[in-house]
């Protein structure tokens, strides 16, 4: 499949630069298809592009301030993002535009290239960024993480099922805990809904559904379950009886 | 002859004694219970005899059961306190008493005579007039003045020390001129002085508490003016720090602009002293620093930009590297300022505390609009030795809600457990801790 690559930058020259070393990598790689298929300095005529194209594989060299436009560079990234959670997007800018955690929530960029460091670092790392959306977009097209999808608002979340210890309701609202290895998401939704999404999920708790695939061992006493990263979390009793008739292997003496 | 008279002492002082009771049952409502009442009662009987043999004692006996009293319901009145409102209790009963005395004498003329009947209604009358003028006051101390809310400001103790002082040097003032009066004077002129002394201190009383207690609410508003003041220096000398810190900015950016146009007119071309030039800029000139966000300013809601005004004010006063940004236009709903608040408190003061474990401490803010939503992220570096078990510090298991104190946590738990539009996520991830807090809009 073609990577589409697209620049915008308002600076003529320096757009022509980022064309340039673009373009010595594409020839560098010539197993690889890729291709330059819009270079503009005003935003709008991404928009544009965006429209007509919803489906390409796409790579993204971005400015982050457009002088000329009311269009922001993280306006014009939001938008690509909320149609294409694939797309790899390079914000290239000076240093006091930057506003890392804003952009990092909304965008998810691959990277921020600054433009105070120099030519020569700009180059080296547009190199290593087109190096790295080759090696996870266009290479494994077939490999794929089984993943969990919801939604908080209008954004997606992908989250990789094994790393899900398990899910947990709470009482007073429609709101579910997603607890996993090193972070914990609260989403609207309810354990029911969920249960259809992950069949083989166990029901341990009226409020509980856990990952039977991340369990490490049951404690019979405390009626607990304990997951392979250390955590735990209750089981009832019945459901005790019925899981480790399932699991023999898990209980611990 | 004397058969009626010493009877109708006693039946006067007991009504007294017990009238003492009832008014510190009237100004402590804690103290009524059915037992006490009785005890009182019983009490106030037994204090009468008692008083028959050993004049004035019974006022030490009633002191001390009033103590007894105040310890077994286990009230936090402190003993200055305690120590006034028995002293007011006494006097106020002691004026009224005279006054009543006074009425019956000197207005009906109803001495003590030898005349049995005159002096069973001189005493039925002085008790009542005892007991309703009694009653009158402590409900208009009560209801008219809110005695309650007045003990409840008063927590201030050289204003206790004064009252206890002034009550306890009028009681002692009283209690010597009932002593002279009995043994020097006769009757009447005891009961005149009486009434004169008593209603002179309560005049004093209550001049000297009114003051007092307007001079401490004065001093209660300074106090609250002064902290609002610090907070509001606060402020502007960050906002002077940035000032002077833009204007060094711009002057080196100048120094570095005239640079380069001589590197460049010295027509070596050479790129490398450019890029010289470049690094130096990249190393020296501090950009990232503290060219805060002016969007920060622009929050609609004043108690989310105070609290977040604030904890960036004490985490840079605690030498710690803060990165806040704010995004354009953001529309914190008005209705969960209160629980956002007390949410980015707790967590800013969390990841403060979290922070100073480390060598070089970082803390990041940011506060990002969606179509639909907002999110709060409040971001530390952890010491790399600390291991988070995220369960735990939550405690969101369903049974094993132990006490996790001193983290706060909990209580963030509680407020996003009771509201479906405030969600939760927190990650570790590369040594840093992050708390995510999502503000969904009304559906």
């Amino acid at each position: 499949m073609l990577l589409n690559i697209i620049i915008c930058e308002d600076d003529r020259t320096l757009r022509m630069y980022y064309q340039l070393i673009i373009k010595d990598y594409i020839k560098s790689h010539p197993d690889i298809d890729m291709k330059i298929m819009l270079s503009t300095g005003n935003p709008n005529d991404v928009n544009i592009y965006l429209d007509n194209n919803p489906k390409e594989m796409k790579f993204f060299l971005l400015d982050i301030e457009f002088p000329n436009s009311k269009i922001r560079g993280i306006d014009l990234a939001t938008k690509i993002r909320k149609n294409d959670l694939n797309a790899k997007i390079v914000f290239i800018t000076t240093h006091e535009e930057l506003m890392p955690m804003i952009f990092e929530r909304k965008v998810e960029p691959l990277d921020y290239i600054t433009k105070e460091k120099g030519i020569n670092n700009i180059k080296r790392k547009i190199y290593t960024d087109l190096d790295i959306t080759v090696e996870r977009l266009v290479r494994p097209q077939n490999k794929r993480l089984k993943e969990f999808n919801f939604r908080i608002g209008s954004k997606q979340y992908n989250f990789d099922i094994n790393q899900i210890n398990y899910f947990e309701s709470l009482e007073h609202t429609t709101n579910v805990f997603l607890h996993a290895t090193n972070q914990n998401i609260e989403f609207p939704d309810t354990l029911k809904s969920i249960s259809h999404k992950v069949p083989y999920f166990y029901r341990a708790h009226k409020s509980l559904l856990i990952n039977p695939n991340n369990t490490q061992s049951i404690n019979k006493k405390e009626r607990k379950i304990y997951f392979k990263d250390g955590s735990s979390c209750d089981i009832s009793r019945r459901r005790l009886v019925d899981f480790s008739r399932e699991h023999p292997d898990l209980i611990k003496k | 002859m004397e058969q009626f008279i010493i009877p109708s002492w006693l039946v006067l002082d007991f009504s007294n004694t017990l009238l003492m009771y009832i008014s510190i049952f009237l100004l402590i409502p804690n103290l009524y219970s059915k037992r006490n009442v009785i005890l009182s009662f019983s009490l106030s009987l037994l204090f009468t005899f008692i008083d028959f043999y050993f004049p004035n004692a019974s006022l030490l006996l009633t002191f001390f059961t009033y103590l007894l009293f105040l310890k077994q319901s286990k009230l936090n009145i402190n003993l200055p306190i305690q120590i006034i409102l028995f002293l007011v209790s006494f006097l106020l009963t002691s004026l009224t008493q005279g006054i009543a005395s006074y009425f019956v004498i000197k207005v009906f003329n109803l001495g003590f005579s030898v005349y049995s009947f005159k002096t069973l209604l001189g005493t039925i009358l002085l008790t009542l007039i005892n007991y309703t003028l009694t009653l009158l006051i402590i409900i208009i101390l009560k209801f008219i003045l809110h005695l309650d809310t007045i003990q409840n400001i008063i927590h201030n103790k050289t204003v206790i020390k004064m009252a206890l002082l002034s009550t306890i040097v009028i009681t002692v003032s009283y209690a010597s001129l009932i002593l002279m009066s009995r043994h020097e004077f006769n009757q009447l002129t005891y009961l005149k002085t009486t009434l004169l002394v008593s209603l002179m201190s309560t005049i004093f009383i209550v001049i000297g508490s009114i003051m007092l207690v307007m001079g401490y609410m004065k001093e209660v508003r300074s106090k609250y003016e002064i902290r609002h003041l610090k907070e509001r220096n606060l402020y502007i000398e960050e906002l002077e720090r940035k000032n002077t810190e833009l204007r060094r900015f711009k002057h080196d950016y100048k120094n570095l602009l005239t640079s380069l146009s001589v590197s460049l007119r010295s027509n070596n071309s050479n790129n490398d002293s450019i890029q010289r030039l470049l690094d130096y800029a990249d190393s020296n000139v501090d950009m990232t620093s503290t060219v805060e966000n002016a969007n920060l300013y622009h929050l609609n809601d004043d108690l989310v930009k105070g609290i977040i005004i604030t904890k960036l004010v004490a985490a840079k006063n605690k030498h710690i590297e803060t990165n806040f940004e704010v995004d354009q236009s953001i529309l914190i709903p008005k209705t969960l300022s209160v629980e956002i608040t007390r949410i980015l408190g707790i967590l800013f003061d969390n990841a403060i505390e979290a922070s100073l474990l480390t060598n070089n401490p970082e803390i990041s803010f940011a506060l990002v609009t969606f179509d639909s939503y907002l999110e709060f992220i409040v971001k530390n570096n952890i010491a790399s030795s600390e291991k988070i078990n995220l369960d735990q510090i939550y405690q969101t298991g369903y049974t094993s809600k132990k006490d996790h104190n001193g983290l706060g946590l909990s209580t963030v738990n509680k407020i996003i457990h009771s509201n479906s539009n405030l969600l939760l996520q927190n990650k570790v991830k590369d040594g840093y801790f992050s708390t995510i807090l999502t503000i969904l809009e009304d559906k």
